[in-house]
Formats: C-alpha cells, structure tokens, sequence
C-alpha cells in the first residue's frame, strides 16, 4: 500500500517533536545552574574564633584546618558544636574527616532503607566524622537521641562509644542502654530494647 | 635613581679573626641591601638572593626615616630566592632599616607555587619573623576552599595561616561523599 507523501509529514513532525521534547525534558538535569547548586551543597563550614591552616606533615597532599574557640561545623549531614575542630583535607579528595573535641554536641540525620527520617542529637566528649565512609563516631560519655519522627518513636542511648554509618540501618555502640520511647496508643511494656542489633564488641 | 644605596658589608678577611674584632661586625651594617632602579625597590640578603620586589609609577624615598613610599605597586616576596607571593596594594612603605613592609589602600595577592590567593584593607610583613600579616576584610582562599576573618597572620607563602576573626569562617568543598558501594547497595 502506497502512502502519499502529505501523509507522513504529520507523522515526522510529531516524531521530531517528542524528540525535542525529551531533549528539553533532559535539559534541566544537566544545565550548568543545577550543577553548580549540587557542587554548592556539598560544602563544609567553619566558624570559629581562630581558624588555622597548615601542611600535614605525615602528607605533602593533605592539610589539616584546626579550628579552635567556641566551634560550630556544618554540613548537608551533620553539625557539631565544641571547642576544638580539626578537618583533615586531601588536596585531591577534599574533606577526608571532620574531628571534634572537648564537649561536642552532634546533630545529624540519616534516612532508612525504608525512607524513614532518623534525627540524632548527642552530647559526648569526642567525635569522628569520617566524610567518604559516611560513618560517624562518637566517644566518651556519649548520651543523646535517635529520633524517627514519622513513627513517633525515639531511642534514648546512653554508651562509652557510638558509631553510626549515615548510608546504612547500622548503629554500633559499646557499654550502652537503650531505652526506646513510643507514643502511647502501641507503646509496649516498659523494657530495654534495640533498634537493630548492635554489634558486640 | 633615587635615594642612596646601603654600602656592601666588607668582605670578612681571611684567617680566624680577634673576639675584639668580631664584636663591631654585628652592629656595623644590616644584612639587607636596597637598591633602586627606575621607579622600583628592591631587598636582598647577605646571600645576594632578592627577598622582596616591588615597582610602580612613583617613587619617594626618605633617608632620614629610611624609607621609600610607593602608589599602587606591584610586588614580589621572595623566599629561598623564589617567588613566594605576588601581590599589589593601593601604597607600599618599605621600611628597610627595620625591614618591614607596611601595604595599604587595599592589598590582594596570590602564591603561584601553592595557589592561594589573599585580599585584605593592609597589610605587614616582616623579613626578620618572616611573616606575613593582613587586617580589615579579609578573604583567604584556594580553589577548594575559602576562608574570612579580619586578621590574617601567616608565612611569607601563607603555607602556614592563622585566620582570626568574631567569628573567622571557612568553607570548603566537600567531595568525596558518593555512596560507598555497601554490600545491601550491590
């Protein structure tokens, strides 16, 4: 069956149409403003009294910026408020790990494999967090919260050591209670109990 | 040229000399030289190594307070006879008897070998501590980070700052923070 030529012309024109708009629908995702606001993001600040700078003497390729005085740290993930605050910094990779000392106050946050928003707030006497691992460590009289705001559910934690992994359902911690507190309607008989099995030491 | 020339310090004569005529050498003649040529300054040490470079379009040069004033110069600090820092300010006085130079009217530089770059309102810098100081606004920053404060004290290439400020602030990008491949992320 022979099709006339005015026939088909509809046809490209809708094909190249579509064409364009997947183009323009792809568009947004790698224009340079999208970029940039991602790059934005991903920023670690210091503020602090004094901020040094100096040559890691372990490795020409890395620095280290210690922080001292009444120190806040912020990033997308995590914040911390202490005295001292030394970020080692690769030259190569960036921020390797953000240290804390001298009575830290952590707040962060991390989703479950299930979407669900956990909230952190803890006191200890120290803190590590390392960047690329996504993995923080608290030690020293760590006492805090992890809060799971959409169950209504939090987690009381008292421990010598804390560590949890921000890209995982994983808390480890040493020497702890746990005490787990949940709205009244399904709260269950009062007793110590864990949101994932910590890893014994 | 303008101004005079600190003379050359006399060859130490040969042989193990006297304690009596060892003592005058120590006060006799900083170990800092000046030289001008045209419209510019220049330091250098008892090596003959430049230490600090600076030129612009005027020149004014005091022997009674030994110093010499210069408008929107250009300048060079040297260390181990390479360039450590380059920089410009609004006017520079090069005080070559205590050897300091005091910048001011605005002063930005940048150190080539190690990629920092630095503004401030002024600036000091002292050839004996080797040391750099800058106050007023200050921004201190590299490609991957940025730093602000209002006082900014370092060495002569700013390997080594400390960034004083109420409070000094500091970003820096932080790459590196893709997912690691988890086993649950396989």
């Amino acid at each position: 069956m022979k099709v006339p030529a005015s026939r088909w012309a509809p046809v490209v024109v809708f094909a190249a149409g579509a064409l364009a708009s997947a183009a323009y629908c792809q568009q947004p995702a790698t224009t340079p403003q999208a970029d940039k606001a991602a790059k934005q993001q991903r920023t670690l600040l210091i503020e602090a009294p004094v901020i040094e700078r100096e040559p890691d003497p372990q490795n020409p390729d890395k620095e280290i910026w210690r922080a001292t005085g009444g120190v806040t740290a912020t990033s997308e993930e995590m914040s911390f408020k202490s005295k001292e605050v030394t970020a080692s910094v690769s030259k190569k990779g960036g921020v390797e790990q953000v240290r804390a000392t001298g009575s830290v106050v952590v707040k962060g946050g991390r989703k479950t494999k299930e979407g669900i928003e956990q909230r952190l707030d803890a006191t200890s006497d120290g803190a590590v967090y390392f960047v690329g691992e996504r993995r923080l460590v608290l030690s020293g009289n760590v006492r805090g919260t992890l809060a799971e705001v959409e169950r209504e559910r939090t987690w009381d934690l008292t421990s010598q050591r804390a560590e949890l992994w921000l890209d995982e359902d994983r808390l480890r911690l040493e020497r702890a209670t746990l005490k787990m507190t949940m709205p009244e309607k399904t709260q269950q008989p009062e007793k110590s109990q864990k949101p994932e099995k910590p890893e014994t030491k | 040229m303008v101004g005079g020339c600190a003379p050359r310090p006399s060859p130490a004569p040969k042989g193990k000399p006297r304690a009596a005529e060892q003592a005058p050498e120590k006060t006799a003649v900083a170990p800092v030289r000046l030289k001008q040529r045209g419209m510019s300054i220049s330091l250098s040490d008892e090596k003959g190594q430049p230490v600090f470079e600076a030129s612009a379009a005027s020149l004014e040069v005091d022997e009674n307070t030994k110093t010499g004033r210069m408008q929107n110069p250009r300048f060079t600090f040297y260390e181990g006879g390479k360039a450590a820092l380059r920089a410009r300010a609004g006017a520079v006085v090069v005080d070559y008897a205590k050897k300091i130079v005091h910048l001011d009217g605005g002063v930005e530089g940048n150190s080539e070998a190690s990629g920092y770059s630095f503004r401030a309102d002024r600036a000091q810098w002292d050839y004996d501590k080797k040391e750099l100081r800058a106050w007023g606004k200050v921004r201190f920053w590299q490609k991957e980070w940025e730093a602000k404060g209002e006082e900014l004290v370092g060495d002569t290439a700013l390997k080594r700052a400390r960034l004083i400020g109420s409070p000094a602030t500091l970003r820096i990008a932080q790459r590196g923070t893709e997912k690691p491949k988890t086993a649950r992320g396989r």
